[in-house]
């Protein structure tokens, strides 16, 4: 069977077209002359030279080697790869949405201000915070702006507070986005329940505290009882409470970051809102404050005077734009639409599901693997593969082993705080079928390990490609496509 | 594949496996979540099932499948008072040098 595994560089042939265009009815124009010299290229880029045809089967076979939510279980701990429900796309093309300009005339775009006032309106709600901003095109950069309003906030007061706290389990992006906003970061250990350790917190809080970043339920899946008191000890040492709203699909509906005394909030739309995952964007990490925040919000801002929609940049204390525009509206649109489809009643299912699913896949596997911490977890739970290393396998083993079935493997290796971890979550999309099939398989690759491990080291043994060496592809990438022919001339010169 | 080991970490590795019931063992230890990496230690523990061993000066270090796939073509091992073993870095130079199948 012929798989076209080439890049379309290798298929590539000098002259052959995909199109034909008609001759130019325009006298052509000597860029030499026009721009700077800097700026024109020495030879012409290589570009694949390819049919139409030879096109069309390229990419299609390359989008059937891809595994999305569309075509399989995706349990990615900490990522919440649900379903992306289809009519938001349908609503994100309707024309007069697709086709408008953020150039036009706010007269002209009263609509697509409207959704997005709305869309404030309803995260505020959602997330217990009193006014929101959609700028922000990622979680990352949400976290960034919440921090940037932090800094602002405490200068204000006239105050330099230097310290950001994070747990150990937080997320990477907690403590990079705290160094990019001028902060040092102070780690907090966990206890041995997983959670934060409150005497550990009182140690380090003090004078210089800017704020405490946490993720409720944590990225072990569990929840921070003590969230009343940890918010107690921070504000009381004049610290700000930072919410990353990465495992929100915890507790839509339940509760809100507001409730337990966070005073900003970021959301991943494309985790919590099922807009699509991935592929370097376009993404929204809209962020939500207090109200004794709002002044240092992102600018414009979209409001409404009367009955008409507005952008002011009118808010002197801002901490200025953070994103081209007003932020990635066509997934702003989905999310919203996602919101309005659910309803509150939607939505609190929504946690109710994706917690009961982790809780059954959990109780299924506990037997098999390690659990470090055996209690109820919200959407998402960590597994040891400790007793599977004894045996010469590792997470990472197991986890190539799942292609094999056409699983996508969970989150590996993370939280730091877990050897040979495992984190799961099934989200609330996914069926009771999905879910014991997916048990029954990590329940064979478990006695696999134990009774034919040769069949997991090697794994995966159904892969267009074998085992690749990510520490390789870490250390030394290759990003850029160069011809065999080109490679050995420069090994001969060096 | 090449281990090479400085004097002063085989030195320590004979002191401590004197007065240690386990094996001595690299170990990679993995960092992960939105990608992989692997750092590389000496840890004492039990023999695993399927673990390379490479011996030399009636020392016994194990490997298991996994960290043996991602070891570099040469893996140097040195000792330093306040760092402990050191595993993987390049060193100015080396007592013995093991070949690994």
């Amino acid at each position: 069977m012929v798989e076209y595994n080439d890049l379309i560089f290798e298929i590539s042939r000098p002259g052959r077209i995909g199109s034909s265009l008609p001759e130019s009815d325009v006298d052509s124009v000597d860029i030499t002359n026009k721009l700077p010299k800097h700026l024109i290229r020495d030879v012409p880029a290589e570009l694949p030279e390819v049919s139409e045809l030879q096109l069309v089967r390229h990419y299609t076979a390359l989008s059937n080697k891809n595994h999305g939510i569309d075509n399989g279980f995706y349990p990615l701990g900490s990522c919440t790869m649900k379903y992306n429900p289809k009519i938001n796309e349908d609503v994100a093309r309707l024309e007069g949405f697709s086709r408008i300009h953020p150039y036009q005339p706010v007269e002209t775009v009263q609509g697509a201000l409207e959704v997005l006032y709305e869309l404030q309106e309803e995260l505020a709600v959602i997330t217990g915070m009193d006014a929101v901003t959609l700028q922000p095109s990622a979680g990352a950069q949400g976290e960034w702006t919440g921090l940037m309003m932090v800094k602002a906030y405490h200068a204000q007061k006239g105050e330099t507070r230097k310290q950001v706290l994070v747990p150990d389990s937080a997320h990477g992006t907690n403590p990079a986005s705290a160094t990019v906003a001028g902060f040092e970061t102070i780690t907090i250990p966990s206890n041995e329940n997983g959670l934060v350790n409150l005497e550990e917190l009182k140690k380090h809080v003090g004078p210089d505290t800017a704020a405490l970043m946490l993720t409720n339920p944590n990225t072990l899946g569990l929840f921070e009882k003590e969230i009343v008191e940890i918010a107690q000890v921070v504000h009381e040492a004049g610290g700000l409470l930072y919410y990353d709203g990465a495992n929100a699909n915890a507790i839509l509906g339940k509760t809100t970051p507001g409730q337990m005394g966070f005073d900003i909030v970021h959301l991943n739309l494309h985790k919590t809102f099922t807009t699509p995952h991935g592929g370097g964007g376009p993404g929204a990490g809209p962020v939500g404050v207090k109200e004794k925040l709002i002044p240092y919000l992102p600018v414009p801002r979209v409001e409404k005077d009367g009955e008409k929609y507005v952008l002011n940049a009118n808010h002197p204390l801002s901490i200025g734009r953070v994103k081209g525009y007003y932020g990635n509206f066509g997934i702003l649109l989905r999310a919203y639409t996602y919101i309005r489809t659910m309803g509150p009643e939607g939505l609190r299912q929504v946690s109710e599901s994706a917690v009961l699913h982790a809780n059954y896949l959990r109780k299924r596997l506990e037997p098999y693997f390690e659990a470090p911490y055996s209690q109820v977890c919200k959407h998402e739970f960590v597994l040891s593969g400790s007793r599977q290393k004894k045996l010469g396998v590792r997470t990472l083993d197991m986890a190539k082993r799942l292609l094999d079935f056409g699983y996508h493997p969970p989150t590996i290796y993370f939280p730091l705080n877990v050897e040979e971890c495992l984190m799961i979550e099934p989200t609330e999309t996914e069926s009771k079928e999905t879910l014991d099939a997916f048990a029954d398989v990590m329940i064979q690759i478990a006695k696999e390990v134990e009774d034919n491990p040769g069949v997991v080291l090697e794994a995966p043994h159904t892969t267009v490609i074998g085992r690749l060496d990510e520490v390789q592809a870490a250390r030394q990438p290759i990003l850029r496509y160069e011809k065999a022919v080109e490679v050995e001339k420069e090994t001969v010169k060096s | 594949m090449v281990i090479k080991i400085s004097e002063v970490a085989m030195n320590k590795l004979q002191e401590v496996a004197s007065q240690e019931k386990l094996v001595p063992r690299i170990d990679a230890d993995v960092a992960g979540g939105c990608g992989l990496s692997v750092k590389f230690s000496i840890v004492w523990d039990e023999p695993r099932r399927n673990d390379s061993i490479i011996e030399y000066e009636g020392i016994q270090i194990h490997l298991d499948h996994f960290t043996k796939r991602y070891l570099d073509e040469e893996t140097q091992i040195d000792y330093l008072d306040d760092q402990g073993f050191i595993v993987g870095e390049q060193f100015s130079s080396s007592a013995c040098a093991i070949e690994l199948d």
